[in-house]
């Protein structure tokens, strides 16, 4: 029996630590990479990695020291490309932020049991970070 | 052939300037897609290029295949319908090839169309590709693709 593939991709960072910058790339590059391969991409920023949806904070953030290119700019090219962007509902009481302080980038929020859902669909591939 | 700012355009190849793909007519039918030397000089150095397998069906406007550089991700996308019968692997070994021969050895995939003359009207033929190709690149601020291309 032949199984269609998925054609969703969902990445969840809930791992990922915004103070450790070498960490920040892989996970947007890869969003992007797999949306302009035609994939529907759906990005969850949860934990200490929901942050990065807060205006002006990825923007200050580079994956490595002098790089011309910064954090938010690499969630640019991905939400470009075609992926959503979405923070976890937890994080706005975490980071003391509400929808205003979201990046355009950013669809909204996204509660846990919508998390939970699509890593349980066969619809789905999970990548986390 | 045209030669816009120092990037070559074969006459023989038909363009979809918007997307930067050239599109070559081989034999049966099928058609050769690759990306212009435009496109490649614009992403900068290509360390990576991966097409879609053989066998995939494509819709207008899908990506046949997917460029990387160090900071740049970018699509390949057709202007039709088709399905792939050949997949170049020669590129996703050597991504360089994409900057020396990007008319060549860099091809992409083949295609077959599903209706390749209504396909072919919404290219621009190699000898009408010059004027095009000069107002995209004043809007994406290019300046040429200097020696070698």
């Amino acid at each position: 029996m032949i199984v269609a593939m998925p054609r969703n991709l969902l990445i969840v960072l809930s791992n990922t630590d915004p103070r450790n910058h070498a960490e920040l790339g892989s996970p947007f590059f890869q969003a992007a990479v797999a949306a302009a391969m035609d994939f529907a991409v759906e990005v969850v920023c949860a934990g200490a990695a929901g942050c990065l949806m807060k205006r002006g904070v990825a923007a200050a953030l580079t994956v490595k020291p002098g790089a011309d290119k910064s954090v938010y700019d690499f969630i640019k090219d991905a939400h470009g490309l075609g992926a959503k962007f979405y923070a976890c509902a937890g994080n706005l009481e975490l980071f003391d932020m509400d929808q205003t302080d979201l990046i355009p980038e950013c669809a909204g929020i996204v509660g846990t049991a919508y998390l939970i859902d699509r890593v349980m669909s066969d619809e789905y591939r999970v990548l986390s970070y | 052939m045209p030669v816009v700012n120092g990037c070559a355009l074969p006459d023989e190849l038909f363009y979809d300037v918007e997307r930067q793909v050239w599109y070559r007519e081989v034999a049966d039918g099928l058609v050769e897609v690759g990306v212009t030397s435009v496109a490649v000089a614009m992403a900068g150095t290509v360390v990576a290029v991966t097409p879609k397998r053989a066998g995939r069906r494509l819709a207008a406007g899908n990506a046949c295949a997917v460029f990387e550089s160090g900071k740049f991700v970018g699509p390949a996308k057709v202007a039709f319908p088709a399905e792939i019968v050949r997949s170049n692997d020669a590129i996703m070994e050597q991504p360089g090839l994409a900057h020396t021969d990007p008319y060549g050895a860099a091809w992409l995939v083949v295609l077959r169309p599903d209706d390749w003359p209504a396909a072919k009207a919404l290219l621009t033929p190699g000898h009408k590709v010059g004027e095009p190709y000069l107002k995209l690149m004043r809007l994406a601020n290019f300046t040429g693709c200097g020696a070698g291309c």
